[in-house]
């Protein structure tokens, strides 16, 4: 069990793959540093050689842009939840649920309904505790927040202001002093007399708090126990006391109590102790009055001791990782081990001794991190490697046994151990594929900007030239009806009882000619628009009521209608202003314009549904749109679009009840307009490009919020967050019109014209990232795309618990994938012990076909380092995995490469290439060519014409060169800091780019045209940059439309996948964009402040073990952008300082969050 | 090799506290390949094969127990099965998720963007007691030995004048060491804290490289190079 423990820690919460344990490192460090001096030797002559290439290398044309200038932005925010309170935060009398996500705290509200979201706050560091605690006299608990880089803070809710007040701040952190092994540890008594931190071995640090809630200064203790597991506080102590579990230098483990003395300084004898418990004892549970003492919670029993009571009990072998308290006198805890079963541990007492404990299996969940009680038996499970939860605790069990129902679920993609970019839909739009989340709970997930319309049904319908829908009677809640306007007729669509689409007619409607415009009005009517009149028609009746026809040898061009006004648009540039009655039509108002119109809008946004005193008006000529007042037509304001292209539709909207006009161009541009309803003057002008073709716009409403389809070659929905104007591509090529069509049998469905096809469909939610989940029931941990077979690949491992010899066993497996459905449609299973570590699609010279390559080391338990592994090649025959060739190599096969039509390879501490080679039997196989020594374990490869980039296991990038007429491999250049990496990536030809284990990334540059050999040698670090994240994986690739006039997609980027779930993307900017936003960044540091009064130049500063420097060459992305959430006041005093136009400055950074 | 295992030592926890000859056998079992080497190495194949053995007889009856002790869970939680239910009777509930329909909105969620002063009031910008831990809990052992010592007897402070005698030659001795020294020094607060009775415990070299420091004329005797200094402090 231990042995197991000790593997899990290593591969799951660190996540350094390969998947083996530190330990093996250890021998291939020494091997390699038995050689250094003879690789040294013949680097050097190796660099001669180089050098006489050089001259060849240097006349290769450098590629224009340097990738230099990195802007870093995160798409998807970390998602693992790793702690988790509940509380009286935001007022005395609110009940809040406080979450940790890394970098975030999240701030919801306990409501009868349910969970009501508050904040999402980010954190200037990685959040190492969270506590809420009380401090004496006040009536409203406060947040206690360290982080990992030692520094903490105390937050304050000040509910008038509604913002965090940083009660105290300070760092916490040693000169001197060995950073804990077990994780920091940070609790605060529960009396409130101090708040204690375990930050380095053998020291804690006691933060004290006075009578008035104020802290004092920190003051360390040396704690005699070197191994500590977990330290909590006791209750009902008269002097604040400790329990420490620790482990000895023989790994027995122990509890310990300590009194703090805070007048000594000091540490004073606790009132018990308990030595020798089980050997997986890692959790801590104090046990509030009247019982007292604590619970110690093992791998195989759990304890009870408060010094004179002694209570154990065995349990099922298992690993509890989190615990939440039920009952506020602590008779009842929830227990989650590392399986996801959740237990209910009771303690019978009779309130004041301790009968005994009982420990009772409820139901499986997603595996722990944090568990919070709420309210009323619901339940909120953290999770780390699955999705978090919001459970239900039944007081009888399911049919299954279980007394678990899962209310909700929140997703969480971490951790994300690797991942693809594919274009399945190839429309240009790159969509990520994750490998996520671990064990049981184990996971792909597409993830895809915009939103997906999925298809319901669809019909051929040649030249569509409009649609709208229509509800049979105004009390209906559906739409019965679908006109569909042709260039020479109109026809009507209708739900039959077999739920088809059939064709009907509306008798007062003329079906005979193209319809302009229809509407359900205020009296249980319909109304039709054509070029030559204007219908209304009953609509029960469906006969005629009345007509008003345009004046002969006048046809109607444009028109537009409400529940009560029709607004129409005749040749000449005359604007007719109609109101509907029970059976009239009245033309109230009549002006004629000196152009001609193109676009009309009457869509009321005011308090009345039904009538509208305004109006748009879109003109030829001089290219403007104009606001119209009702009835009058009286013009209130112009506005001049500039340039040439017509507007080709408008639209009046409201967005989180904030009005807005929305003006867009025959090219694709997109205005919009901030609308005063009583004045109807326009203001915040905004200008955008949806794409290249004429846009038409059209509301529609999706989970009770309007949105904007804006119909052409890019179709987008257009909404709003944060009163912020957002758009999302649509996943459908070219629309060319849209209505919303709420039936019956297709509820929240839009009717969606396309070239020659009519398609109903539903839409997803509305929001910016869409995710979906193919749950695995297993750990993926590498993932790659065959483009000809249609298919993933992937490596996983299968966990599962032995009933009969009581043993975790796992299984390796490679699995194919069918990239639509997402189906397992083939498997291949790996010898035992043989664990997947590298998976790619290649192909080699003179072989057309496309092979999935494996990468394989067997991990026998004997073994320190994995000696053996496999090369495994497949070739996908009818949809199975078919294995063509194997080879067997001397090491763990941590990356594969597809080089120049043959395979490279990185077999432990070595580079090895290999040809496909054909036998005489014709079959083939894989032969060695030539290798490269010199790495401690050649973690990660990329390569790019004949250089190869490497990510070594702690010294840090190399590059090394293939020579084809040698056939050789030979180093160029090596940065020399000692970097464990994570993850690297080639920018270009010259900048490489890195993430190591301190969770920083890093750029360095190749100085081919340095003067000495020494320079030449050596990777120049441009860049430095600290994430807070730990990289798994950067890929080249995108995930917004990739359009050919838009600027941003000018800018490579790279995407990347982080341990808690955030993918994010790295964009090089041209250097004159990069000295703007640096500016920018500058500026909003001044403004924007870090909560708890933690910094941001501190925050980003490059710093690991060995150093800390400034962040350079590197912008925050996420700060910049936020600059898009400020008060108008704010962004204008950032504009002066910047100066430039506020105008400017949003057009600009929104330019940059369409990178993402 | 030593800085080899230090290092090793450093980076892994794993190797903090394996004896050095085995990191060291370790190192020579890895670099070496000669006859004996291979010798060894069937030997400790040998070796490892008996230990595996054990190992495995091991872990057979430790597996043979853990599944005895399953089956007999297993029974337990089958026999109990109606238990759970006995205990999650009165969860405690305040009121909140007391409605049937329960829907929370991810969407609504807003972010907190800071832009008010976050620096904590000055008092509670927390630093930590710089004391070394064994000075004060040296001070501390000291106090109570006082303590008891003047309970005891006066006369015993033995100890004292040999502390101040170090602390004294420790002072001394940077003031002597030359120009390395005089940087230190400088950083500490510069000359300026120096006493009329230290200066005239420099030698005149040391005097004189004091003077060019601050830029001034090194010229006179040892009572004026003083007394320029003086002025200058």
């Amino acid at each position: 069990m231990r042995e197991r423990e000790r593997d899990i820690d290593i591969d799951i919460d660190h996540f350094i793959l390969p998947p083996f344990s530190q330990f093996p490192f250890c021998l291939s460090i020494l091997y390699l540093q038995g050689h250094g001096f003879g690789d040294t030797v013949r680097g050097r002559r190796g660099l001669l050689l180089l050098a006489l290439f050089l001259s060849f290398f240097l006349v290769l044309p450098a590629e224009s842009a340097m990738s230099i200038w990195n802007y870093v932005v995160t798409a998807h925010k970390p998602t693992n939840v790793t702690h988790s309170c509940v509380g009286n935060f935001t007022s005395p009398h609110e009940l809040n649920l406080i979450i940790a996500k890394c970098t975030r705290v999240e701030i919801h509200l306990l409501t009868a309904q349910g969970l009501q979201p508050l904040l999402d706050v980010p954190i200037y560091g990685r959040i190492a505790t969270l506590e809420l605690f009380r401090p004496p006299g006040e009536s409203q608990d406060v947040l206690f927040i360290s982080t990992e880089r030692y520094k903490f803070c105390v937050l304050q809710w000040d509910a008038e202001a509604t913002e965090l007040v940083t009660r105290a701040m300070g760092d916490v952190s040693d000169r001197i002093g060995r950073p804990t092994d077990n994780g920091q540890i940070g609790i605060v008594d529960p009396d409130c007399r101090l708040i204690g931190l375990h930050l380095y071995d053998g020291l804690f640090k006691v933060i004290p708090i006075d009578g008035k809630g104020q802290l004092k200064e920190a003051f360390n203790i040396r704690l005699e126990e070197l191994q500590v597991l977990d330290i909590k506080f006791l209750y009902g102590c008269s002097k604040p006391t400790i329990a420490v579990l620790y482990q000895d230098n023989k790994d027995a483990r122990h509890v310990k109590t300590y009194e703090v003395q805070l007048k000594e300084k000091d540490f004073g004898e606790g009132p018990w102790l308990q030595n020798n418990l089980d050997n997986g004892a890692g959790l801590l549970i104090p046990v509030p009055l009247p019982l007292g003492g604590a619970i110690i919670i093992g791998e195989q029993t759990i304890v009870y001791y408060n010094g004179s009571a002694f209570k154990a009990i065995p349990i099922r072998p298992s690993i509890t990782k989190a615990y939440g308290k039920v009952d506020a006198d602590g008779s009842r805890y929830l227990l989650s081990d590392h399986s996801g079963m959740l237990h209910l541990l009771v303690i019978t007492h009779d309130k004041e001794r301790v009968l005994g404990l009982k420990v009772e299996p409820l139901g499986e969940t997603s595996a722990a991190s944090t568990l919070s009680y709420l309210d009323n038996g619901v339940v909120y499970v953290g999770s780390s490697y699955g999705d978090s939860q919001l459970i239900k605790l039944n007081s009888q069990p399911d049919p299954k046994g279980s007394y678990v129902e899962v209310l909700e679920s929140f997703v969480n993609l971490g951790p994300i151990v690797d991942l693809c970019v594919v274009d399945l839909e190839r429309q240009g739009q790159g969509q990520v594929v994750t490998c996520s989340g671990a064990f049981k709970d184990g996971s792909l997930r597409i993830v895809r900007n915009g939103i997906g319309i999925n298809e319901q049904a669809s019909a051929e319908l040649q030249g569509i030239k409009g649609m709208w829908s229509l509800r049979a009677t105004s009390m209906d809640a559906f739409d019965t009806f679908l006109v569909v306007s042709f260039i020479s007729e109109t026809r009507i669509l209708a739900m039959n009882t077999d739920d088809e689409l059939e064709e009907t007619e509306i008798a007062g409607f003329d079906s005979d000619a193209q319809t302009l415009f229809c509407h359900n009005a205020v009296h249980d009517q319909l109304v039709q628009i054509t070029a030559s009149a204007l219908k209304l028609v009953d609509a029960s009746s469906r006969r005629l009521l009345n007509e008003w026809r345009a004046p002969q040898g006048v046809s109607i061009n444009v028109a537009t209608a409400n529940a009560s006004q029709v607004l129409l648009a005749t040749g000449g540039g005359n604007l007719v202003y109609i109101e509907i009655g029970r059976e009239s039509l009245k033309e109230l108002k009549h002006i004629q314009l000196e152009y001609e119109i193109s676009c009309l809008d009457i869509n009321p946004v005011g308090d009345d549904p039904a009538h509208s005193h305004l109006a748009a008006v879109g003109m030829w000529t001089d290219i403007s749109v104009r606001i119209f007042s009702l009835p009058n037509l009286e013009m209130i304001t112009k506005e001049h679009l500039g340039g040439e292209i017509i507007p080709r539709s408008v639209l009046f909207c409201a967005f989180e009840g904030v009005p807005y006009l929305l003006c867009a161009l025959g090219d694709g541009h997109l205005f919009n307009f901030i609308v005063d309803i009583s004045s109807g003057q326009l203001s915040d002008r905004k200008k955008i490009s949806l794409g290249t073709q004429p846009i038409t716009l059209r509301t529609f409403r999706s989970k009770n919020a309007t949105h904007v389809f804006a119909a052409s070659d890019r179709p987008t929905v257009i909404y709003s967050s944060n009163r912020k104007l957002l758009y999302s591509n649509v996943n459908l090529k070219e629309v060319n019109h849209m209505c919303p069509f709420n039936s019956a049998s297709f509820p929240d469905s839009l009717a969606i014209g396309k070239e020659g096809q009519l398609t109903i469909g539903t839409i997803d939610d509305i929001q910016k990232l869409h995710i979906r989940t193919v749950p695995l029931g297993e750990h993926p941990r590498r993932i790659c795309h065959q483009e000809i077979s249609r298919t993933f690949a992937i490596c996983s491992a299968k966990y599962s618990y032995n009933l009969t010899s009581g043993e975790d066993t796992e299984t390796h497996f490679v699995r194919l994938i069918d990239d639509q459905t997402f189906e397992i449609v083939g498997s291949h299973q790996l010898d035992t012990y043989e664990n997947g570590c590298s998976i790619i699609t290649c192909s080699f010279t003179d072989d057309s076909n496309i092979y999935y390559c494996v990468g394989t080391a067997y991990a026998l338990p004997e073994e320190n380092e994995p000696s053996k592994g496999r090369i495994l090649v497949f070739a996908v025959e009818d949809g199975k995995l078919q294995l063509v060739a194997e080879k067997e190599t001397k090491g763990a096969v941590y990356n594969l490469n597809s080089f120049n039509g043959k395979l490279l390879a990185g077999i432990n501490q070595k580079i090895q290439l290999y040809k496909w080679t054909l036998r005489d039997d014709g079959t083939r196989e894989l032969q060695s060519e030539c290798g490269h020594h010199g790495h401690i374990l050649a973690l990660y490869v990329q390569s790019r014409g004949d250089f190869i980039v490497v990510g070594d296991l702690m010294k840090s990038i190399s590059l090394l060169i293939y020579k084809p007429e040698e056939g050789a491999i030979e180093e160029r250049a090596r940065d020399y800091n000692a970097n464990w990496m994570t993850a690297v990536e080639i920018l270009d030809d010259d900048i490489y780019l890195g993430a190591e284990n301190s969770f920083n990334l890093f750029t360095v540059r190749k100085n081919s045209d340095a003067a000495t050999d020494e320079e030449r040698g050596r990777l120049e670090v441009v860049g430095e940059y600290h994430l807070g994240e730990f990289v798994n994986r950067f890929r080249h690739g995108s995930l917004v439309m990739c359009l050919p006039d838009s600027e941003a997609s000018q800018i490579p980027t790279v995407i990347f996948g982080t341990v808690n779930g955030v993918i994010g993307v790295i964009a090089s900017l041209p250097h004159e964009q990069f000295v703007f936003l640096q500016k920018l960044q500058h500026n909003l540091v001044k403004v924007i402040k870090g909560v708890g009064g933690l910094s941001h130049e501190q925050w980003r500063s490059f710093s690991n073990e060995r150093k800390t420097v400034d962040a350079k060459n590197f912008l925050d992305g996420d700060l910049i952008e936020s600059f898009l959430d400020l008060n108008r006041n704010r962004m204008e005093e950032i504009a002066s300082s910047m100066e430039v136009s506020v105008e400017e400055l949003c057009k600009r950074v929104e330019e940059m969050t369409r990178l993402h | 090799m030593s800085t080899i295992i230090e290092g090793l030592r450093g980076h892994l926890p794993f190797f903090a506290k394996a004896p050095k000859y085995e990191l060291i056998a370790l190192a020579f079992l890895t670099t070496t390949n000669t006859e004996t080497e291979r010798k060894g190495k069937e030997k400790r194949k040998e070796r490892k094969e008996e230990k595996r053995r054990e190992r495995e007889r091991i872990e057979g009856e430790r597996a043979s127990e853990r599944a005895k002790h399953c089956r007999a869970m297993e029974g337990e939680r089958l026999s109990k099965a109606v238990g759970a239910s006995h205990y999650l009777h009165d969860l405690p509930s305040r009121g909140y998720f007391s409605s049937s329909v329960s829907c929370s909105n991810p969407g609504g969620l807003r972010v907190y963007i800071c832009d008010h002063e976050t620096t904590p009031p000055e008092e509670q910008l927390i630093k930590t007691d710089t004391t070394n831990i064994l000075i004060r809990s040296l001070t501390l052992k000291k106090g109570i030995k006082e303590s008891k010592s003047k309970v005891i007897a006066e006369s015993s402070t033995g100890k004292r004048p040999a502390e101040q005698l170090t602390e004294e030659k420790a002072s001394s001795k940077r003031v002597n060491t030359g120009s390395g020294a005089a940087n230190n020094s400088r950083k500490d607060g510069g000359i300026s804290r120096l006493s009329d009775k230290d200066l005239q415990g420099f030698t005149v070299e040391r005097l004189k490289f004091l003077l060019k420091e601050k830029g001034l004329p090194l010229k006179g005797k040892k009572e004026e190079l003083i007394a320029r200094l003086k002025r200058h402090m």
